[in-house]
């Protein structure tokens, strides 16, 4: 069902907000998360797309916060990971690493090397 | 929307220390342009207060599963208002198409008509036709005046080759002088527009001619036949686009009247023959400029006293057309009068829809007492409620919208038909004009929806809610008001087209002793031979009688005669001693032309209207000197009978016997009610003996009767419209507000039942309220079309009595349609079951 799939994009955007402590993940703030684990440039907007999509997924809940004089004086929305992002979270890593059992270690050295 | 603000700006000054202020802008910009994304309009959810909209939204909401639950009455309720609103938007339609007529003219307000004006009996009459040689005269001599034309209507006989069978056909033509183009700004597709004119056997034709003779628009050149002996061949000089439909003058063939523009001037001719005659005045002249100077320049020409003494007025081409009274033949006239009628009868219209619109809100808001009660407990404000009840009134409009445009769309071909002309106006061409139709249709709707928002924001709740609210109480007299006016309007609408249709019978035949249906009349010039073509035509099998005379019943050319004796105009009618017999007229005194034998030439026979006028004891042998003859004797005095409208007295006329040397225009021919076929056949081909090159052409009188009340067929044929539609719409009010009144009573009903009451008994009780009602609004609306009918017949010299049976009828049947109107429902209550209606208690 297309409304509950997790994209590959928005599973990383996700775990990021999962790796933010003190429930201060703002999109700023998890666009730098994103970038420094895979080492890609990424366009603010892509991360936004991303966190109000899966917002109305029910993956992510937010909350409008304070303001900054860094920010032009404008509010943070703050993202959170709801039960059922976590569950979809969960879920990838299963079928995941259900399929990782089955790689055969062979062809896993062969291809890496 | 303020959060992505934000991180955008952060974003930016990260990259600005990053990756410098020209890769940070770049970013910034290109990020903004994709955060143009619908999320970011849709994700607003915990900032966000109820706005206005939002209410509009409900409301429509609210409105729409309204008029589903109630479907019947909305439906009857955008009926009625569409049905309204279209009348209204076509009426308005017509109006402005009747204010563009001409507006194609270039200097249309440089066209000046010259008029003379006399009087008579103290009162002025306009006369639209001049002696001919006035106009050039005073071309001639005055300098304001850059040009002149005159031009009248005449007939000519086409030998067409149109197909291969060769055949006649005769066209109305305007004859009109060379300058008539530069004047009339028609525009010609080829040819030009100084000398199309410049040569006697010259034509121009339109392009719907030139494809109707030839198959082609460009036939400069080519020949037209004509049966004229005196230009038998004419030389298409010019083809001009086909006459604009709005235009007041509508011909397809134009032929010059004078080729050159110092026409003779000739004043001394007893042949008078009068003529339009219009002026191109130099710009920024006035009429008075010009006709203070005319009586003294037409001295020079002639000491005639009757020209010298002639008053001139110029009347502005605008303006030509509306003056009825003094139409020159050639101009299409407008008559106002009817588009007065239309203008009353569209407000009344509207308002009757809009009655009708009013009565279902107000009854439908009461019956929804209950839920105002507690959409008020829960904190609607008044506001709110006033927003509701024009939120719904607004939808039915809109609703309304689709269904006025198709109401209009599919009523202007009949409408067109019943005003007897295209209408040029396309209002879909018009952006204003579809505006202000949007305008007045949503301007309506609001204003419907204000009484029953006033009203349910009055109400004291608790008691609608506690349930002790009487449903009928509020708003019930006003829709009883309402509904009274409804039916007060229709029924003098039909008493008004009842009497309307009586007087334009009793004008049409009823008036005279003979039946007009039976006599024809055929047109022709008839010189010596009239009296062996009359033979002839009498043995014709079907024939009763035939005469001739050049005036009938329904033409309006008659001659005066100038008479020094008497003072006051004088009617001269050619007629053949069997006038008499073929209109039925009783001789009063004296004899019939045919009854005596010697010098028949100088006899005449007089009406008794010129016997009263000319004040004599006994006017049988008194003598007359007629135009150009000898003293003629009186030898008798025939009834008065009606040549012109009802809507003069008879004028004093004198019966001329014809003889040889005048040339006759009709020939009267009675014929057997019967095989009329056979006997028109037969009559055809005695004709095509005489005049092989002439087509037989013939009206029935009762027709040539009709043209003469064309106005007035037209105020009908309006009237009968519009009274259906009336009564259309009142029935629409009568339904639902019957249907409202009795839903209410069910369970009164129902109860009733259960304790024996018959179904006859119910319905009576049901429908007497209705019947009631009805019989009131008559009371009142009696009086006043009495008052109205009694202006209108004022026009007739003549008329029918107003009686009561008129009045009498339309009550019967206002009282009958408005009993079917109702009795479907009350029907409908009287014999269900009573349990269905109170298993709830």
């Amino acid at each position: 069902m297309k409304g509950t799939f997790l994209g590959e994009f928005e599973e990383v955007v996700l775990l990021a907000v999962c790796v933010i402590k003190d429930r201060q993940a703002y999109a700023n703030a998890i666009k730098r998360e994103v970038e420094k684990h895979t080492a890609r440039d990424i366009n603010l907007s892509a991360i936004h797309s991303a966190l109000y999509r899966m917002e109305r997924k029910g993956f992510l809940a937010s909350q409008l916060a304070e303001a900054s004089p860094r920010r032009g004086g404008k509010k943070k929305r703050y993202f959170f990971v709801s039960k059922q992002g976590l569950k979809a979270l969960t879920e990838v890593k299963r079928i995941r690493e259900s399929f990782w059992k089955l790689v055969p270690v062979t062809k896993l050295e062969g291809g890496l090397s | 929307m303020e959060e992505i603000e934000g991180d955008l700006y952060e974003d930016y000054l990260d990259n600005l220390e990053s990756k410098g202020a020209k890769k940070a802008r770049k970013i910034y910009t290109w990020t903004a342009f994709r955060s143009i994304r619908p999320y970011i309009l849709i994700h607003n959810k915990e900032n966000r207060k109820p706005k206005f909209t939002d209410m509009v939204k409900y409301h429509f909401k609210v409105a729409w599963r309204n008029f589903l639950k109630n479907s019947l009455y909305s439906t009857v309720n955008i009926l009625g208002l569409s049905l309204g609103l279209a009348s209204t938007i076509l009426i308005s339609i017509f109006i402005i198409d009747q204010a563009q007529t001409d507006n194609q003219l270039i200097d249309r307000d440089r066209i000046y008509r010259l008029e003379t004006i006399a009087e008579d009996e103290g009162q002025s009459v306009v006369k639209s036709r001049t002696h001919s040689s006035i106009a050039p005269a005073l071309f001639n001599e005055i300098p304001e005046i850059e040009n002149f034309v005159r031009f009248s209507e005449t007939a000519t006989t086409f030998k067409s080759k149109i197909g291969n069978t060769p055949s006649l056909i005769e066209e109305k033509i305007l004859s009109a002088d060379v300058s008539f183009f530069q004047i009339f700004s028609f525009e010609l597709t080829s040819g030009n527009k100084t000398d199309a004119l410049s040569r006697a056997n010259y034509i121009v034709l339109s392009e719907r001619a030139a494809l109707k003779y030839f198959n082609s628009t460009d036939v400069v050149g080519e020949i037209l036949e004509t049966t004229n002996k005196r230009s038998p061949q004419l030389e298409v000089s010019g083809v001009m686009k086909n006459m604009p439909t709005n235009s007041s003058i509508q011909y397809d063939f134009i032929i010059p009247k004078s080729t050159n523009l110092n026409p003779p001037i000739n004043f001394r001719s007893m042949l008078v023959s009068r003529i339009p005659s219009y002026f191109f005045l130099k710009a920024q002249t006035t009429p008075e400029q010009v006709l203070k100077k005319a009586n003294n320049i037409l001295k020079k020409y002639t000491d005639k006293e009757n020209i010298l003494n002639l008053k001139f007025q110029l009347t502005p081409f605008k303006e030509v057309i509306y003056n009825m009274d003094a139409s020159d033949g050639t101009v299409k006239t407008i008559d106002k009068a009817l588009t007065q009628i239309f203008l009353i009868i569209a407000v009344f219209i509207i308002l009757l829809a809009f009655i009708n619109y009013l009565n279902l809100a107000t009854a439908r808001a009461i019956d929804r007492g209950h839920e105002i009660g507690i959409r008020k407990v829960i904190g609607a404000k008044r506001s709110n409620l006033w927003g509701q009840f024009l939120s719904e009134s607004l939808l039915c409009t809109l609703l309304s919208i689709p269904v006025i445009f198709l109401l209009i769309e599919f009523s202007t071909p009949y409408f067109e038909n019943i005003i007897g002309h295209p209408l040029t106006f396309k209002y879909y061409n018009s952006p204003e004009f579809i505006f202000a139709a949007l305008g007045l249709i949503i301007f309506i709707g609001l204003l419907a929806g204000i009484y029953p928002a006033k009203l349910i924001s009055t109400f004291k709740f608790s008691e609608v809610v506690k349930g002790h609210f009487n449903k009928t109480a509020k708003g019930g007299l006003l829709r009883k008001i309402l509904v009274v006016f409804q039916f007060a309007f229709s029924i003098g609408l039909i008493v008004s087209i009842s009497l309307i249709q009586k007087q334009l019978d009793f004008a049409r035949t009823k008036s005279f002793s003979f039946n007009p249906e039976e006599i024809i009349s055929v047109e022709g010039r008839y010189r010596a031979n009239f009296s062996t073509i009359r033979d002839e035509f009498s043995k014709v099998s079907g024939v009763k009688h035939v005469s001739a005379s050049d005036a009938v019943p329904g033409t309006r050319a008659i001659s005066i005669i100038n008479n020094s004796e008497f003072d006051f105009p004088i009617y001269g009618v050619f007629v053949d001693d069997g006038f008499i017999d073929m209109f039925e007229l009783e001789v009063l005194k004296g004899q019939n032309f045919r009854e005596v034998n010697e010098d028949a030439k100088n006899h005449l026979l007089i009406n008794q209207a010129m016997a009263k006028a000319m004040e004599i004891e006994n006017p049988l042998g008194a003598k007359l000197r007629m135009i150009g003859k000898d003293t003629s004797r009186v030898i008798g005095v025939i009834e008065d009978f009606h040549i012109a409208s009802l809507h003069n007295p008879v004028d004093p006329t004198v019966f001329i016997p014809l003889s040889e040397i005048f040339s006759i225009r009709r020939i009267l021919v009675k014929l057997e009610t019967g095989d009329l076929t056979t006997t028109l056949q037969g009559l055809e081909e005695t004709w095509n003996k005489f005049f092989p090159d002439a087509v037989f052409q013939f009206d029935f009188l009762d027709d040539k009767i009709e043209q003469l009340y064309t106005a007035e067929m037209k105020v009908a044929r309006i009237f009968k419209l519009f009274t259906v539609l009336a009564i259309f719409i009142s029935c629409l009010g009568l339904f639902s507000y019957a249907s409202y009144a009795i839903q209410v009573r069910t369970k009164e009903i129902s109860i009733r039942k259960v304790f024996g009451a018959s179904i006859p008994r119910i319905a009576f009780m049901l429908s007497r309220q209705v019947i009631l009602l009805i019989i009131l609004a008559s009371i009142i609306a009696s009086p006043l079309a009495y008052y109205f009918l009694g202006k209108w017949l004022q026009d007739f010299a003549y008329k029918v009595p107003v009686s009561l049976e008129i009045f009498g009828f339309a009550i019967i049947i206002s009282v009958a349609i408005a009993w079917l109107t109702v009795s479907y429902q009350t029907l409908k209550v009287a014999f269900s079951n009573p349990i269905n209606s109170l298993r709830n208690e």
